[in-house]
């Protein structure tokens, strides 16, 4: 008798905790069914090895051993709240939790579960991810025409524990409408655990959609993302990522530009201390006509912190006329601090409007921080109003004043009052 | 005679097609790899003393074990059973060019050796299949104490420094090819610049693959003393076969205190070698290192000439100019190791891909922890010819150190049209105004050779572009 022996996976999940948990939930047949899929996907896509060119520089040996059969009878649910009640529904939005939408929405929710394709060595993740989401996943669906004035905000917020919070949030702007979503990620400290979010953005034609990720998780948190976006023609998309949080962050952000005209943007700010890593890989692919991606990542790193960006834009032979560009700027401010900044291009055609890429590390001007304090700050002042201007380009790239503020008050740990008079 | 023996498969612009069917080798041909093969390259032939004869056993080890690549260029067209990996063609290097066989010196003669060598050059080098044929070196220079010859008549002549610095830049199990290399490395130059000498004109050698399905294993190792300076200058040429070559050489580069090396490669193989070649520079306090890397033919290319600054205010720089027209792929770029403070680098390429080529960067910075006011500056342009061309950027970084200063930019681009249109409002056809914007891009390598090989670049580029535009 001969067995395919199945993918052997980071973490062993079991049938029976996927159907505990949809049956705890009181989730409909179809749910239960696409989580099931995707356990099989799990199962058989063998975990990244490490020797991936996007896991090279990631510990996966030390990941926190997380038991997802504890997800099923989690004692300590996030609190979630938002901007307006998570139950919106007016004019045909959508903003709630997962299971709520699933219940209510079924026709329109389903479209979305079975998940997009994302950076290939993430696979087992995202396949994890659309398995075992729970508490804390949320679906936003914005129907075709209506724009969303405010922006929505969602904070989620882990208390103490040690189950790994698995959870999914689903955006879906269907044609010329827009919104934004701001989505706040925290936990108490507790014992390492493990988080393992997933993003998935659909901006349909036209439609312009905004994303602003705060990953404050605890310093014990290993994070490993996922966020995955589908621009259709003439969409305009923003994403933000800002990393104040965790012990470790992999975070895996791919964007595919399918229809011409459309426009991405993704931004990161990481502002690490202490031992913190925090591993970015981007993945933006452009095809259609005259479509731009633009990726733009600022790092400052305290201590003995890291920031690895490992990015690639990949221009498809069939594309024409787009433009892409990827940036990575790293700011040293200890000399036990350290940067791989990995900015990869792969062009498939010679018809690309332009195309290129910037990567810098240093510390932080000698002659600017001389200026500054001859002005009256302190060193400590001084550096952190430099650390502000270097993360200005992210920072003024967000129109709301509201939401940037909640950036700033984010970044507040690293630097300090200079964001508090901002924010005020 | 020399005979065009494939005129079918021969292409008009590839000048240095042809193949000697008169060609005589000493041993008897024999494809593939195991012991009996480098236990006749090192004792039946070279008769090398035992410490070589046990490193290359060795490497043989290690290239055993050592997993061939897994990233870069395809390597699957390599037949590594189907290859002769020691031609012998002659009995011994000549210093004169009338000594050195008729067959071969036709061969050279085609390509202009001799000639260049009494024009413009201190001393040249020329290699056929395995074995160098030809060294010489100017009597002024070789009074002065300047070491220049073969490298296995310099294990011979001059063992002690040989056996001093061989294998210390590259070890062995650096890589597998590295480890092949060692294994079953014959030829190459040997160069010796004693403290406080100046070499003021190149040093060139000529390395040319003759046989089909030859392995050309060149090791080459230059020694710059303290305060010396030198430039050296290879060239590479090969008939057109239909099936693949390889040509996997080491280049073992050391730069003493305050000392300066120039490296140039004009690489013109046919479009048939698979080029895999291992090149390394340890760089003390003051030195400066320079490889000039220009890729042009071959049907894969994957080089990525490094320098490791292990001095304080060493300087490393490699000006990299890759050229791929169909079916080829020139997997290029450079590797800068900032092992001292004070350290800096910059790596300038420049690549154009045409047709169905291929051409890819792919380079690392590293800068160790505690090696301050380390500066360097990567600058990757890229121009793409054709729709189906494709042009890759892969630079890795890795910064251990606060106080540096780390730059890298890319470009991507396409031959304007506006470029295009003005040229040729000039009275340019478009082949030529494509040829005039191609060469205006690689201008800023181009001025950093002497002159006949500025020249000699514009002519391969020239070569390359025909037929590009309809």
């Amino acid at each position: 008798m001969t067995v395919t022996a199945p993918a052997t996976t980071l973490f062993p999940l079991a049938r029976e905790t996927i159907d505990a948990l949809s049956s705890s939930r009181e989730e409909p047949a179809w749910l239960h069914d696409a989580r099931l899929a995707a356990l099989d996907r799990y199962q058989r896509t063998a975990p990244p090895t490490g020797h991936e060119e996007e896991w090279r520089r990631f510990p996966l040996k030390d990941v926190p051993r997380a038991d997802l059969a504890t997800i099923v009878e989690t004692k300590h649910p996030p609190s979630e709240f938002g901007s307006v009640p998570l139950s919106a529904s007016r004019h045909g939005l959508i903003f709630d939790r997962m299971l709520n939408a699933a219940r209510e929405h079924p026709d329109i929710v389903r479209r979305w579960i079975p998940g997009e394709e994302g950076i290939g060595s993430h696979g087992a993740f995202r396949a994890l991810a659309a398995a075992a989401f729970a508490h804390g996943s949320t679906f936003l669906y914005v129907p075709a025409g209506l724009h969303v004035e405010l922006p929505l905000e969602v904070h989620k917020r882990w208390s103490a524990g040690t189950e790994p919070m698995v959870f999914r949030t689903i955006v879906v702007a269907e044609a010329n409408a827009s919104v934004t979503l701001v989505e706040e990620l925290s936990s108490e400290p507790g014992a390492p655990r493990l988080a393992v979010p997933s993003l998935e953005i659909h901006a349909g034609p036209g439609a312009r959609v905004r994303y602003v990720g705060i990953h404050r998780f605890a310093e014990d948190v290993w994070e490993i993302g996922q966020q995955h976006s589908v621009s259709a023609r003439d969409s305009v998309l923003a994403s933000f990522n800002v990393v104040i949080g965790s012990a470790r962050t992999k975070l895996g952000v791919s964007s595919e530009v399918r229809g011409d005209g459309a426009e991405v943007k993704l931004y990161g700010l990481v502002a690490a201390h202490d031992r913190q890593l925090i591993d970015v890989n981007t993945f933006q692919r452009l095809d259609g006509k005259a479509s731009t991606s633009d990726s733009l990542y600022l790092s400052a790193l305290y201590d003995s912190a890291k920031a690895v960006n490992y990015g690639v834009i990949r221009v498809e032979p069939t594309s024409s006329g787009t433009g892409s560009y990827q940036e990575c700027r790293n700011v040293l401010l200890s000399d036990k601090a350290g940067a791989d900044p990995i900015p990869v291009l792969e062009i498939l055609t010679n018809d690309v409007a332009r195309c290129g890429h910037g990567a810098t590390a240093g510390a932080l001007d000698p002659d600017e921080m001389f200026y500054v304090m001859t002005r009256g700050l302190s060193r400590l002042d001084a550096e952190q109003l430099l650390v502000r201007g270097f993360f200005h380009r992210v920072v003024s790239a967000i129109p709301e004043p509201q939401v940037r503020a909640k950036v700033l008050a984010a970044l507040e740990p690293r630097i300090g009052r200079i964001a508090e008079l901002e924010a005020a | 005679m020399a005979t065009d023996v494939r005129k079918d498969t021969v292409p008009d612009n590839y000048k240095y097609g042809w193949f000697d069917a008169d060609a005589k080798y000493e041993n008897t041909k024999k494809r593939g790899l195991d012991e009996a093969v480098i236990t006749e390259i090192s004792q039946t032939y070279k008769k090398e003393p035992q410490w070589m004869y046990e490193r290359r056993l060795k490497a043989f080890r290690h290239y055993l074990k050592r997993a061939m690549p897994d990233w870069g260029a395809d390597l699957s067209g390599i037949d590594f059973d189907e290859i002769y990996y020691y031609l012998r063609p002659s009995g011994k290097t000549e210093k004169n060019w009338n000594d050195v066989p008729d067959y071969v010196k036709r061969t050279f003669d085609k390509l202009g050796i001799p000639e260049a060598e009494q024009k413009y050059l201190a001393g040249v080098g020329a290699q056929y299949d395995s074995e160098s044929v030809y060294h010489n070196i100017r009597k002024d220079l070789e009074a002065k104490g300047v070491i220049f010859m073969d490298t296995d008549t310099a294990l011979k002549e001059h063992e002690d420094i040989v056996k001093q610095y061989f294998g210390t830049v590259i070890p062995a199990n650096d890589n597998k090819l590295a480890a092949l290399n060692t294994a079953v490395w014959s030829g190459g130059s040997f160069v010796w610049v004693p403290p406080g000498v100046k070499v003021e004109i190149p040093l060139q050698a000529y390395f040319r693959i003759n046989s089909e399905s030859a392995g050309q294993f060149e090791r080459t190792l230059i020694v710059a003393e303290e305060g010396s300076q030198v430039h050296y200058v290879e060239g590479c040429t090969a008939p057109v076969f239909s099936t693949a070559t390889l040509h996997s050489a080491v280049v073992e580069i050391v730069v003493k205190k305050g000392a300066r090396v120039r490296y140039t490669t004009i690489q013109n193989w046919s479009h048939n070698v698979y080029n895999l070649v291992t090149k390394r520079a340890v760089v003390q306090e003051d030195g400066v290192m320079e490889w000039i890397d220009a890729n042009l033919g071959s049907k894969v290319t994957m080089k990525y000439p490094s320098v490791y600054l292990v001095g304080e205010r060493a300087h490393g720089e490699v000006l990299s100019v890759a050229f791929a027209a169909d079916d080829q792929h020139q997997d290029a770029g450079a590797k800068m190791v900032h092992a001292a403070p004070n350290t800096t680098s910059l790596i300038t390429s420049k690549s154009i891909s045409k047709g169905t080529g291929r051409t890819s960067y792919r380079g690392l910075v590293k800068i160790y922890p505690g090696m301050k006011k380390s500066k360097s500056t990567v600058r990757c342009d890229a121009l793409i010819l054709d729709k189906s061309a494709r042009s890759d950027t892969y630079p890795y970084m890795e910064i251990d150190e606060e106080d540096v200063s780390i730059g890298h930019e890319a470009t991507v681009s396409k031959v304007g049209e506006e470029q295009l249109f003005y040229l040729m409002s000039r009275g340019l056809t478009e082949a030529e105004a494509t040829a005039m914007v191609v060469n205006g891009f690689i201008e800023p390598i181009v001025k950093t050779l002497p002159m006949d090989y500025a020249i000699e670049m514009n002519r391969l580029i020239t070569l390359q572009m025909q037929g590009a535009i309809g």
